[in-house]
């Protein structure tokens, strides 16, 4: 038997299907991630962009098809326990916990990982083990300088680079990012893509983004979901030239 | 050298736990000196409700659940006692684990039904549950019924009656008020106490970090519980009494304003503002047999004013003792 771990994807889906009565927001969608790679996800609004990656994470339950996560199904668990299996995902609309500082959100996404994620007695301010890879991590991605600031107060693009920094924080083998750049400027989204960049090669990536200029730059793989159904999946390249895909959804001006 | 963590933990909590623990400490002996004996039982009662408010800031303000039958785990504790005593069982080793235990045990049944539900159907299933536990006992004709139950004495601790010297309750009740407080005070800023905070404010963003909101959430559940009947033990000893109007729902009405008097979440603020709540009840009704007319819009008018109760107002005195840093 040949050793295929190598070259396995680490998260793979199978037929996955959602409906909201009549309306099928996921219709028969099956794609892949490999270790290591991005895997773009792109499609007009109300495509099912959304819905699936709720359904990835264990936010909502798919009425058919499977998930597997390194091999393994995951298609029933709950949401903590693909969490803990190294799953992480950042939210379309802005997540995080408001009136904790930035380092406190990153150190509590640290925590969930800690040997004893519940202690009932030492304090977490001046927990080192929780703070230090924390503060690491606020530096990778951009907000050193804002740890101690109340993560409500921070702006739009730095709560989305905190998003990421709590999704690292779990030391996940694939994280699903849902529109990062949503709502961004252009010189933020560039520094995220970027970041993104950096961290290729390290974790695989699900990325839902309308940025077009950023999918391209990052992207091993595009896939295009139009109606809840996957149109086409190829290379970047591919993807940008396929005139069923420029037809149905890219048009003209996104390049 | 890590920045604060918590907006409300800018202001440390040290001083206003250490001005009211001597205060409280520092009661029995202004009372002997000037001879006001009433003085020690009535901080008694007020300390053991206090308790009761305290153990429902840490579902109510650090959690952030909204409960409207914590009276029930007070009823409880005190029902549990009571029969004990009344059976010659009522030994301080054997009503006090008992308490604590039947307490936690109606916590943890309960908390597994209502914390799958939130908001308003949280508000409405945990009063369901503590008008059970009223009614139920109310049912217990065996131990007087409606009319509650008059104890034959408190509680002995190795069949000694030291519980029945009332300047020995009163150290006890403190010892257990404080000792509670303290607990609190530690697990909120701790890692367990982090987790619950995180999902008052966001518990989807916490479940996907991998954390077991509903577990969490139990275990805070079933603590605050048994709290509460430890206060239900101290008062059934207190009181020499058991009334099902201990498990009311509107003690826990009572309780849930006394937490709100003092700042929801600050911890210390709930024992102010028990104590606080219990004063202006014993004062205004010594005033005027109509003293609730004037009790519940001063309330109001409270909490209306002071933006995050005693909790608040203490803070931002503090701020401008500490050079009026206006931000």
């Amino acid at each position: 038997m040949i050793d295929t771990a190598v070259s396995r994807p680490v998260l793979q889906i199978e037929g996955l299907k959602k409906s909201f009565g009549a309306l099928n927001v996921t219709n028969g969608v099956s794609l892949s991630v490999n270790p290591g790679e991005i895997h773009a996800l792109i499609g007009p609004n109300g495509a099912g962009k959304t819905t699936l990656i709720h359904q990835i994470a264990g936010l909502l339950r798919p009425d058919a098809g499977q998930i597997l996560f390194d091999g393994q199904d995951i298609t029933t668990a709950s949401m903590p326990q693909r969490a803990r299996l190294g799953l992480a995902r950042t939210f379309q609309i802005t997540s995080i916990v408001p009136s904790l500082t930035a380092l406190g959100n990153v150190a509590l996404a640290v925590q969930a990982g800690a040997d004893k994620p519940l202690g009932f007695w030492n304090p977490v301010d001046s927990d080192v083990s929780l703070n230090e890879p924390a503060r690491t991590l606020l530096d990778t991605v951009g907000l050193g300088a804002r740890a101690a600031v109340i993560a409500g107060q921070l702006s739009h693009g730095e709560k989305r680079a905190l998003e990421i920094a709590m999704a690292l924080a779990l030391k996940p083998r694939v994280i699903l990012l849902d529109e990062p750049m949503a709502g961004m400027g252009h010189e933020e989204s560039a520094r995220l893509t970027d970041l993104l960049k950096s961290l290729k090669g390290t974790y695989a990536m699900l990325l839902v983004e309308h940025d077009m200029e950023a999918v391209f730059s990052l992207a091993d793989c595009v896939s295009v979901l139009v109606d809840g159904q996957v149109l086409a999946t190829g290379a970047a390249d591919m993807v940008r030239n396929d005139p069923q895909v420029r037809a149905a959804y890219l048009g003209d001006e996104a390049f | 050298m890590s920045g604060p963590l918590v907006l409300s933990s800018k202001r440390s909590s040290f001083w206003p736990v250490v001005v009211l623990c001597l205060g409280l400490a520092l009661v029995p002996v202004v009372a002997v000196l000037t001879k006001q004996g009433h003085w020690i039982s009535l901080t008694t009662q007020m300390m053991i409700l206090a308790l009761a408010a305290l153990s429902l800031d840490l579902i109510l303000g650090i959690g952030g659940l909204l409960s409207f039958g914590h009276a029930a785990f007070i009823g409880l504790g005190a029902y549990t006692t009571g029969i004990l005593i009344q059976e010659g069982k009522g030994d301080v080793l054997v009503a006090l684990p008992m308490s604590l235990a039947v307490s936690g045990l109606f916590a943890f049944l309960t908390g597994i039904i209502a914390l799958r539900t939130r908001g308003v159907v949280f508000i409405m299933i945990t009063l369901a549950f503590g008008q059970m536990a009223y009614f139920a006992a109310q049912a217990l004709y065996a131990y007087g019924g409606d009319d509650g139950l008059t104890l034959d004495g408190r509680s002995t601790l190795f069949g000694l009656k030291l519980l029945s010297n009332k300047i020995v309750f009163y150290y006890l009740t403190f010892a257990c008020l404080a000792g509670c407080l303290l607990l609190l005070q530690r697990l909120s800023r701790a890692r367990f106490g982090r987790v619950l905070l995180g999902a008052r404010d966001n518990a989807v963003r916490m479940e996907s970090l991998g954390y077991d909101v509903f577990r969490v959430r139990l275990m805070a559940y079933v603590l605050s519980g048994m709290m509460a009947g430890l206060a239900g033990f101290l008062l059934a000893n207190h009181t020499e009494f058991v009334s099902p109007a201990y498990a009311a729902w509107q003690r826990s009405g009572d309780l849930i304003f006394m937490v709100i008097i003092g700042g929801v979440g600050s911890l210390w603020g709930a024992v102010g503002g028990a104590l606080t709540y219990l004063l202006l009840e014993e004062g205004l009704s010594g005033l005027t047999e109509h003293w609730k007319v004037i009790f519940g819009p001063l309330i109001i008018l409270f909490v209306l004013l002071t933006h995050g109760g005693i909790e608040g107002v203490v803070g931002r005195f503090r701020d401008l003792l500490d050079g009026g840093r206006h931000d």
